[in-house]
């Protein structure tokens, strides 16, 4: 729990260090609460898709143990759904590398 | 079709042992080379938005034939598959992101056409599952 209170400020910290790097031209408080949003929405992005693309290779590999034969199918599902899940990270990442360097909303 | 076989047997060389896996491949090869030719004619010259619309479709497909190459091992794999493929990810999403950033504020590309050049690899998806519902209902 203290670990994770650690982390949790250092990386407030960190992101409103930056925030206050980056405004330029921007109020302060508004950059700040942009850069806060980006790490956040990032790493809530990447964490549900790594926990998905986990449980995704589980039932892949629990399939392929239970029916060997059905390997290539599973194989395919396998790889279409992981292509899905990091599709979505990417877009994660454009949407927050948006609202970092090219926000419409800011000037 | 000669292409797709010599497309194909390329593909295997490079390790692509899963004849199905190949196959989605190919198609998503096809769909970036498709996805150029279409920004490099349409826009005549350079235009932001061919050059999201291209380095999307690029960089998309990068990351598939990576995911595709690993994947085709992942589920017979006895040790250490769920840590080599949270590493791959994160790895390829780190390159991804610096690819991202370098496009949308070095190159000023158009963020609409990245976008739809990123998408290829869901149309990809879809067009696999459309095929193989018809294939079904057809022997249905």
């Amino acid at each position: 729990m203290r670990k994770a209170l650690l982390i949790v400020l250092n990386t407030m910290a960190l992101v409103l260090a930056a925030g206050a790097a980056f405004a330029a031209g921007v109020a302060p408080e508004v950059a700040s609460a942009t850069a806060t949003a980006t790490a956040l929405g990032m790493a809530i992005a990447a964490a549900g898709c790594g926990i998905g693309q986990g449980l995704g290779l589980k039932a892949a590999c629990e399939g392929t143990a239970r029916n060997p034969e059905a390997g290539g199918k599973i194989t395919v599902t396998l790889i279409l759904g992981l292509a899905f899940v990091e599709s979505l990270a990417i877009y994660a990442l454009v949407v927050n590398l948006i609202l970092l360097f090219a926000n419409p909303l800011i000037g | 079709m000669k292409i797709n076989q010599k497309i194909e047997s390329f593909l295997h060389r490079r390790g692509f042992t899963h004849p199905d896996v190949r196959s989605l491949v190919r198609n998503q090869l096809y769909l970036a080379a498709g996805t150029c030719l279409i920004a490099a004619v349409v826009s005549i010259g350079f235009a932001p938005w061919a050059l999201g619309l291209a380095a999307g479709a690029v960089l998309v497909t990068f990351n598939f034939w990576s995911l595709a190459k690993f994947g085709q091992h992942l589920a017979y794999m006895r040790k250490g598959a769920v840590v080599s493929l949270l590493i791959r990810f994160y790895g390829r999403l780190i390159l991804s992101g610096l690819a991202l950033y370098g496009l949308i504020v070095w190159g000023q590309c158009s963020i609409y056409a990245l976008l739809a050049g990123l998408s290829t690899v869901v149309m990809n998806a879809i067009f696999w599952g459309v095929a193989g519902l018809r294939q079904k209902v057809k022997e249905a």
